[in-house]
């Protein structure tokens, strides 16, 4: 078991991170703009959760579609992906990671403290999956006139394996984050009632 | 590839002779040949009567148009002007949209029937067709998802129970510790899967609201419509228009003295516009839509997913850049719908909102004896119940769905009750026993409709005289006449 020193400390300043780091990427976000089917505000969680194949694609398409807002709209996506980059996920899966760390350190069971070491370190899991998306949104939203395949009524087109892999990302990515800073909040808020709290 | 027929019918995909031989279908046509009538004063030179068509609108309930448009073709009926809203207008187009009026239309209509995988035209996410196919599969949906409700209240009732009671008994059993922390846990996984679905519907929500307030986007109904189209050599508004113009070598029925002279082909889309709060009669006013030189921009397939676009069923359909600056443009809208400045940006929904079953299209007040009648398909889903429920024990949805249909019905219903003698050529399907967004029709529920709309034809024809039609029509007119003086 690794201890960390400190942790409140690190804790505090990674949140302060992702605080400061949810504004300024806010601030970004006021200026994304796309054309589906009339022009309209968008935010990244449409490009996280498209709800149909080529759905992104549309979107990014979308952007250049405004002529007087794409370059706007780009440098405050890619904006928005930098600070992601650099702040942000660091911050928030550095907190869940050091929260479930703590919580290990002081769960009476065996059990209970393997299963948030084991939730501490997924993060790693998480923490790659952002990167690699950040990076794909990056590159896409570089592109312009993506084609997006005719559609046939009679013969539809597969799934993309792209738009599968994208789901899947996604969910492992907000799956394994969520579920691992809401049992260590619960586990702390366990600790903070029961009176078992104690602040390093 | 051949197939069984003795394969389960709802295994299988169906075939055109399906639907033709399906006994209530062949036993419908039979009469029909065996008792022929006189419908109509404007024949080919097979010999084919012609009549102008009205389809009203209803969802899958469209099926039972194409058995009833059968049986009167197979009655050596053929259509001249066609108008309808809705599944109306969509049969409509499949109609129009065919080279040679003399030729029979319903073979490719249930070709077309045959192929479509009605649940393909929703086409909006995954939890929008969850949503819709449980509420219209699953009659106790909504009773399910109340009771899941209130079962995912006790748990989080019996969990905050728990956490209370073990927090306090494990000073005096600390083994019971390991058990609240658990609990702990668990409740705040529950509050995670709760947020979750709370976060994804107000996703949904909104982008529904982004999506013009619709759970499907109607594109693969677009693209289907367009593929039809395309079949047949209808590429612009005007290869529709010239199309549905066309009139095969006509004459009029002996004894009579007049003309088939301006006798000529139509096709009219009914959709209803929210920007200016209008009826359109489409492909005819998309003239306020483009410039002549620029006609060329729309694809009239739009007109028809203008005229189904079920309102928060489909997203709204948008005509965009409309040229508003131009003298043409703007003097046709100030003489159609005096509107002075005409909006860049129109949004349709469907048409039935305004005119289900426009009846009235192809009526002349001025014609003493017309020529040809207009046939209607009427599609009646009302059952018995309807009329007897209680005023007083209407529920909120009950009240407002009475209040939005006497609004949206009550526009045809003004015209035909002022000129009852058009309803001379309409014809009711029985169709209470389906629900009208029932896209996940089995083979044999499609066989039924089919069979009753066909059914409904061979009454209609049974009961239908072409001689008191005129009479009454002449009656009409003179009595109009009379009090106009």
């Amino acid at each position: 078991m690794i201890t960390i020193p400190n942790t409140g400390m690190w804790f505090g300043i990674g949140f302060a991170m992702v605080l400061l780091s949810s504004w300024l990427m806010g601030r970004q976000s006021r200026f994304f703009f796309t054309k589906d089917p009339l022009k309209r505000k968008f935010s990244i969680m449409e490009m996280e959760f498209p709800a149909k194949s080529y759905e992104l694609e549309r979107l990014i398409n979308g952007i250049y579609a405004l002529p007087d807002l794409a370059a706007r709209t780009i440098k405050a996506l890619r904006m928005q992906l930098l600070l992601d980059f650099l702040l942000f996920i660091p911050a928030a899966y550095g907190c869940i990671f050091l929260l479930c760390m703590y919580v290990a350190g002081h769960t009476a069971t065996g059990v209970g403290a393997a299963s948030f070491t084991v939730l501490a370190w997924a993060q790693a899991i998480p923490f790659v999956l952002d990167y690699i998306e950040n990076t794909y949104f990056w590159i896409l939203s570089g592109e312009r006139d993506i084609p997006i395949p005719k559609p046939n009524p009679l013969n539809p087109p597969p799934v993309p394996l792209s738009f599968r892999l994208m789901r899947l990302l996604e969910m492992l990515k907000w799956g394994i984050a969520l579920v691992a800073a809401v049992c260590a909040l619960s586990a702390m808020a366990y600790f903070w009632l029961s009176g078992k709290f104690v602040f390093s | 590839m051949a197939q069984n027929p003795n394969q389960d019918v709802n295994k299988r995909q169906l075939t055109v002779d399906d639907f033709k031989n399906y006994p209530r279908v062949a036993a419908s046509v039979a009469y029909v040949q065996q008792h022929p009538k006189v419908v109509s004063d404007v024949l080919d030179e097979e010999g084919h009567q012609y009549v102008d068509l009205v389809q009203k609108g209803g969802g899958v309930l469209g099926v039972a148009l194409v058995g009833y448009v059968y049986v009167l073709e197979q009655a050596g009926i053929r259509f001249m002007k066609m108008a309808g809203t809705s599944a109306g207008a969509i049969n409509t187009s499949l109609i129009a949209i065919q080279k040679d009026k003399s030729k029979e239309k319903s073979d490719y209509l249930i070709k077309a029937l045959s192929e479509l995988d009605m649940f393909r035209l929703v086409d909006g996410s995954p939890f929008a067709r969850f949503l819709i196919k449980s509420l219209v599969k699953e009659p106790d949906f909504m009773s399910r998802v109340s009771k899941l409700l209130r079962r995912a209240a006790v748990t989080i009732a019996v969990l905050l129970v728990a956490a209370f009671v073990l927090l306090g008994l494990q000073h005096s059993y600390p083994k019971l510790g390991i058990a609240a922390f658990a609990v702990f846990v668990l409740i705040g996984l529950y509050f995670l899967c709760a947020g979750v679905v709370g976060v994804y519907i107000a996703s949904v929500l909104k982008r529904l609201k982004e999506a013009g307030f619709g759970i499907n986007p109607g594109d693969f109904f677009y693209d289907w419509v367009k593929m039809q189209m395309l079949q047949h050599d209808i590429k612009t508004v005007a290869d529709l228009e010239d199309r549905a113009k066309e009139v095969p070598n006509l004459h009029i029925r002996t004894p009579r003295t007049d003309t088939v002279d301006g006798i000529k082909g139509d096709v009219v889309f009914i959709a209803s516009e929210l920007v200016t709060q209008n009826k359109f009669e489409l492909p005819s006013m998309a003239r306020l839509f483009r410039t002549p030189d620029k006609m060329h921009e729309l694809h009239p397939a739009g007109f028809v997913r203008a005229s189904m676009s079920i309102p928060l069923f489909y997203e709204s359909y948008y005509v965009k850049d409309i040229p508003v600056n131009d003298a043409g443009v703007k003097q046709l809208w100030a003489s159609t719908f005096e509107v002075s400045n005409p909006p860049e940006t129109l949004r349709f929904v469907d048409g039935g909102i305004l005119s289900n079953f426009p009846i009235n299209l192809f009526f002349n007040k001025n014609v003493r004896e017309p020529r040809l009648p207009t046939f209607g398909i009427d599609l009646d889903d009302s059952t018995p119940e309807d009329k007897q429920d209680v005023p007083e024990n209407w529920s909120l949805g009950g009240y407002l769905g009475r209040m939005f249909n006497t609004v949206r019905f009550y526009y045809d219903k003004a015209f035909s009750l002022k000129n009852r003698v058009m309803y001379k050529g309409v014809g009711k399907v029985g169709v209470a026993d389906y629900n009208w967004l029932n896209f996940f029709l089995t083979n044999e529920q499609k066989l039924d409709l089919f069979a009753k709309g066909a059914e409904a034809a061979k009454t209609f024809l049974e009961g239908f005289d072409w001689e008191e039609y005129k009479r009454e029509r002449a009656g009409y007119f003179e009595e109009r006449k009379s009090n106009t003086l």
